[in-house]
């Protein structure tokens, strides 16, 4: 047998996989043997992710997400067969996304709190959906082994199917690999914004309202002190800031008659069902000192959120981190008046109390506090503070 | 002349660490906060902070640092300030090491008021897994001090490093004092 050199079978492999026929409507499409062997790899992960304990169980969310999902798809599923899209929420306080190849959307609980609408979710799910449709994994596999060689294949392989890394985090980062962490490359990633947003559009979702997702994902990435974040999201796709132009310059490039007949926005509907994930984020940019984050959070969740008592607190901690006690002071009372028995307003109100020097009205909350709060972490700390300020008093 | 190079030679002419060491201590050299080495355990760095370990930093650990009120801060636009409470100063720290990239599960435990050198000082006890996926449990006890955020922690492997060395911990609190010298 003759013998050819390894790139011209590298060659091969570029070309029989550079063009391939997305899933969906009106195009028949057959796994070939790399592809096969790739879902039946990215199944076992899958599975390995489902008994991880990751998987965040909220009925309310997760039958909202797939009615997204099914709007997006037109009620077509059937269309992309072999592949079935679904979608799978995750508790990872990391911003990101990713797909399998088979169709399976993963949405961490981060990414749905730093989204405000409806429009943006749909836009991330068409832009995972795409990655899937226009197998974006088995094409840049092959890439990869084009480039680099068979060592550098099988250690992407290797690294996709050993899901051996030890934290949470780490996990779902392992399993999704290299297109999860990195990303597709900035060519198909363009690719998956473009088809993403005019699904979201024909779905009726508002284009401009979608493309924001990425101005959002940029203000949380974009500065150093984020530094969780720049772990796991995105870390080799174009800038969000260029993704997010590009997400403009896309908007403008869709039909008139689609972008008039694409308006849904969405907004309530999606903070009545995140609202939890949306406080959470702010807890964690309060956390972390990001006051311009939660600024703009606890704005948004003054007009869509006014008479949640936890809208109240944010706003008091704001505040109180800013150094505006009075300021801090009317938002903890403003919460009470809406929930007297709300015990984070009541702690709030207390520390303020007794930063201003108001002993008596510092202890009578932290008092209510205590009894309010149960079993609360800093119980041991309250008290102690309760008796300092009594015998100062 | 470049800072580096200032900081070289003033290392090298001065041992200007931030911390200092004798057998048996280790102090601040601008607070002079010393406390005691315990029997066993060996310094492992003296600055920017002061670390010690019985049997290396990843199995068990304490860490001793100074840092100046205003001064900003790694991974946070928040800064520690005069008139913090200790709980303030608490949530601050713990978000830092929360915050700690590649630190996950994170979970604060509990919240107590203390004394550190004959301060007011907060005391917590958290747990989280570090970025190797090792389970950690962590006590970290911090006190406003001469212009600085004193914080003294003890972070050990969770299944076995932690009970065993926590009584080496205490009594390198109980020693922490302000020196004249």
């Amino acid at each position: 047998m003759r013998s050819y050199p390894l790139p011209f079978f590298l060659l091969l492999l570029t070309a029989c996989s550079s063009n391939l026929t997305p899933f969906g409507p009106g195009n028949v499409v057959e796994l070939d043997q790399d592809e096969q062997r790739l879902w039946q790899m990215s199944r076992g992960e899958m599975d390995e992710l489902s008994a991880s304990g990751l998987r965040y169980r909220n009925p309310a969310m997760q039958e909202y997400v797939e009615s997204v999902l099914e709007t997006l798809l037109g009620g077509n599923e059937g269309a992309y067969l072999p592949l079935e899209p679904r979608v799978v929420i995750v508790d990872v306080p990391v911003v990101n996304a990713a797909c399998y190849p088979s169709g399976d959307i993963y949405l961490h609980t981060a990414i749905l709190g730093r989204m405000r609408n409806e429009a943006q979710l749909a836009m991330i799910l068409g832009h995972e959906l795409t990655h899937a449709t226009h197998r974006h994994t088995h094409r840049r596999q092959s890439k990869t082994y084009a480039a680099s060689g068979a060592i550098t294949y099988a250690a992407v392989l290797a690294s996709i199917v050993s899901g051996k890394l030890g934290t949470g985090i780490q996990k779902v980062g392992g399993v999704i690999a290299r297109a999860a962490i990195e990303g597709y490359g900035r060519d198909l990633e363009r690719e998956a914004d473009r088809v993403g947003l005019t699904l979201a559009a024909q779905a009726g979702y508002d284009p401009a309202a979608a493309s924001q997702m990425f101005d959002r994902m940029r203000a949380a990435a974009e500065k150093p002190s984020n530094s969780r974040s720049a772990l796991l999201f995105y870390a080799s796709h174009p800038r969000m800031t260029e993704r997010a132009e590009n997400c403009r310059r896309l908007v403008r490039t869709l039909s008139p008659e689609l972008r008039s007949h694409a308006k849904r926005v969405g907004e309530q509907r999606y903070v009545e069902v995140f609202h939890d994930l949306i406080f959470d984020e702010a807890e964690q940019h309060v956390a972390q000192g990001r006051f311009d984050l939660v600024a703009d959070t606890a704005a948004f969740l003054r007009r869509t959120r006014p008479s949640d008592p936890r809208t109240g607190v944010l706003l008091g901690d704001l505040k109180r981190h800013e150094g505006d006690l009075v300021g801090a002071r009317e938002a903890f009372e403003q919460a009470l008046q809406r929930v007297p028995s709300n015990a984070a307003a009541h702690r709030g109100l207390g520390l303020v109390a007794a930063k201003q020097g108001d002993a008596a009205t510092a202890i009578r909350h932290l008092r209510r506090y205590l009894a309010l709060a149960g079993d609360a972490s800093d119980r041991g700390y309250i008290e102690s503070f309760v008796e300092q300020l009594t015998r100062v008093e | 002349m470049r800072p580096t190079l200032l900081a070289i030679t003033c290392l090298l002419l001065t041992g200007c660490t931030a911390f200092r060491a004798t057998d048996s201590t280790v102090a601040h050299r601008h607070t002079r906060l010393t406390v005691n080495i315990p029997p066993g355990w060996y310094v492992e760095s003296l600055d920017p902070v002061a670390v010690l370990s019985r049997n290396g930093p990843p199995l068990q650990r304490i860490t001793i640092s100074a840092t100046p009120l205003g001064r900003p801060l790694a991974g946070t636009q928040r800064t520690y300030n005069d008139g913090m409470l200790p709980n303030e100063v608490a949530d601050l720290a713990l978000g830092l090491v929360e915050a700690t990239p590649g630190h996950a599960n994170f979970a604060r435990l509990r919240l107590e008021f203390d004394q550190l050198a004959g301060a007011d000082a907060f005391a917590a006890e958290a747990t989280f897994v570090d970025a190797s996926g090792l389970p950690k449990r962590l006590r970290l006890h911090g006190a406003t001090l001469l212009g600085h955020i004193i914080q003294v922690a003890y972070e050990a492997a969770d299944a076995v490093y932690y009970e065993m060395d926590l009584a080496a911990f205490e009594n390198l609190l109980e020693s922490a004092r302000i020196t004249t010298n």
